[in-house]
């Protein structure tokens, strides 16, 4: 098992090019191994958090600590290795190339990283591949794919390299209910077996029972 | 980073196939021309010179001198005036050097006639394929064999020379061949040629005819003058001149054999010194125009390069415009391609990885347009290579 990644926030501000109001969290904790959601209406700074907190930005001012790491201190080279190595990334588009079929989309961040799939990476996909209900489909291009086969494939993008800290930009937002409750399966299930920590962003209030902790990005706590 | 660059740049031009082709293509189509032209430049090159450094001397009449050299080397073209058969004695009874006399006049369909001395086999070290020997004989011929393959000739059939006057009553008639024999492939003018002996030139040019007997069923409407030792008939009665057995003897030539025309002389020198003392003879008559091949070659070629420049130039434009439209095309890629660039950036590109990719994929483009561009263009040089390049 794996140990996952505690996040924390500390005087957390950015402000983007052009826009008035800054994005700020005074304060974000999130131990290792908890599955934790961020909510917050549209355009509070949900996404850009986490992406401060994936190291895609670095904030104007504040900390972001990734289990030792402070990403924010880090420069764009270890960030973004960081990110390839330590982070799985899901988006609410999924994000996935559509010249790639879905094993390739699942190797991609290996790519970008500069190493081709290893042995155990090959091994490792095809038992996500599986428990994400993919299998079959390893060898079809994402246009050749339904609404939820396409964000299971890119939930197992996020898990083939069996990251500690997992993050989830409103991956059920482009789903209906039950494929949305699916893939959150997936991801907690994924939490269970190698103790990664799951981080979502998402506006579906009724999933939020299951979260071991919500944070609201008024940076009131909820749960 | 090179192999996953390269991987995903090629996954993304066989995504969109039939764009990426159309690009391969336009690239290998602007490439082929020039790419064309320099080995079509080059191969000419090689074979003119070739034949002109086989043939350093050419003697004809005063006048142009690049057709002299062109219809003398390469039997194109046609010269404006003749020197007499008596050149060609004075220089072999000079010795050192063997003359070759060329008679260049007609046409068998459509290819040249060349009348010439045997000599001339020697001198271009032609071998017989079928048939033969060297044509002796009036109305014999040999053919290159360029010509026999297109014309589906071979040694045995009989071909005419070409009316070169329809409608001309006092001109020569269209002389019967009989082709004696077919010459090996040499991948020089020789081999779209038809030689015939100076004799059998003459005949053809008018210079020398034979008498027919008249079939007695013959219209007697005619007959333009009834002599008692000769009849004159109207020129409708025959379509061609044939040489037979029983008329061979009556072809005959009105005038002095000296002053028989031909078009130009070669000169066949063992040495460097019978040729220089050779041209020196000749250069004293200024009757004659002596003609050292490789220098009025390359001022023919100093000509043809110069219009190649402005190909060049002309290419160079062509290429610049396709770049340009190449980098428009690739702008407007990027915008349509924004979706995929954010995923990359958002998975971990690295800085400049974007850029690099599709630097890579405009690589690859350009660079099998490339490829297909000089393919293309060697195998259609390769196409003229074995053969002799008309022009």
């Amino acid at each position: 098992m794996n140990q996952g990644f505690s996040v924390e926030v500390r005087d957390f501000l950015h402000r983007h090019p052009g826009q008035e109001q800054p994005v700020s969290v005074e304060k974000l904790a999130i131990g290792a191994g908890e599955k934790a959601a961020i909510i917050g209406p549209s355009g509070c700074g949900k996404t850009t958090l986490l992406s401060a907190i994936s190291g895609i930005l670095v904030p104007t001012s504040g900390s972001v600590i990734v289990g030792d790491t402070e990403v924010s201190k880090l420069g764009e080279k270890e960030r973004r290795a960081f990110r390839c190595d330590r982070i799985g990334l899901v988006f609410q588009e999924f994000e996935l190339l559509e010249h790639l079929d879905i094993r390739e989309n699942a190797f991609l961040p290996r790519w970008l990283a500069g190493r081709e799939a290893s042995k155990e990476d090959q091994e490792r996909l095809r038992e996500r591949a599986e428990r994400c209900g993919i299998a079959d489909l390893l060898h079809r291009k994402p246009h050749a794919l339904s609404q939820g086969e396409r964000q299971r494939a890119a939930v197992c993008r996020a898990l083939v390299t069996s990251p500690p800290l997992i993050l989830a930009d409103e991956p059920t937002g482009s789903l209906d209910q039950g494929s949305g409750e699916a893939v959150l399966d997936l991801l907690f299930e994924e939490a269970q077996l190698t103790g990664s920590t799951v981080i979502v962003v998402t506006h579906d209030r009724s999933l939020l029972d299951r979260f071991d902790k919500v944070h609201e990005l008024s940076g009131r706590e909820v749960a | 980073m090179t192999g996953p660059l390269l991987k995903l740049a090629w996954k993304s031009l066989m995504h969109h196939k039939v764009r990426s082709f159309v690009l391969v293509l336009c690239i290998g189509l602007l490439g082929v021309l020039p790419l064309a032209v320099e080995g079509f430049l080059q191969l000419y090159r090689t074979q003119l010179e070739s034949r002109a450094v086989a043939t350093p001397l050419v003697v004809g009449a005063p006048g142009s001198r690049s057709d002299l050299l062109i219809q003398s080397l390469y039997f194109r073209g046609s010269v404006e005036g003749s020197i007499p058969m008596r050149i060609a004695r004075q220089v072999a009874e000079a010795g050192r050097v063997t003359p070759i006399p060329l008679h260049i006049e007609g046409t068998v369909r459509g290819y040249p006639l060349v009348g010439t001395s045997p000599d001339y086999q020697k001198f271009r070290n032609l071998r017989m394929a079928t048939g033969g020997p060297w044509p002796q004989r009036l109305s014999e011929a040999v053919i290159g064999s360029e010509f026999a393959r297109r014309e589906g000739l071979t040694a045995g059939d009989t071909v005419p020379t070409d009316a070169e006057e329809l409608y001309d009553l006092g001109g020569g008639y269209p002389l019967v061949l009989k082709i004696r024999g077919v010459l090996e492939p040499t991948g020089t003018p020789d081999d779209e040629a038809v030689f015939v002996s100076l004799q059998t030139s003459w005949v053809v040019d008018g210079e020398g005819h034979g008498h027919i007997a008249i079939n007695p069923d013959v219209d007697f409407s005619l007959i333009l003058e009834n002599k008692s030792d000769n009849v004159t008939m109207n020129a409708a009665i025959v379509e061609a001149v044939e040489v037979t057995p029983e008329n061979e003897n009556s072809f005959h030539f009105h005038g002095d054999p000296d002053d028989l025309p031909i078009s130009s002389l070669l000169i066949d020198a063992a040495t460097t010194k019978d040729q220089t003392l050779a041209r020196s003879n000749l250069r004293r008559d200024e009757e004659l125009l002596v003609l050292d091949s490789m220098n009025e070659l390359n001022e023919l070629l100093g000509i043809v390069l110069q219009a190649k420049a402005i190909l060049d130039a002309n290419s160079l434009l062509v290429l610049l415009a396709a770049l340009l439209m190449l980098g428009l095309i690739v702008t407007l890629d990027i915008k349509v391609r924004e979706r995929e660039v954010r995923t990359l950036e958002r998975i971990g590109a690295p800085r400049g990885f974007v850029a690099r990719l599709l630097f890579t994929e405009v690589a690859i483009v350009v660079g099998s347009g490339a490829i297909l561009a000089f393919v293309t263009a060697r195998a259609l040089i390769a196409g003229f290579a074995g053969g002799w390049l008309s022009f």
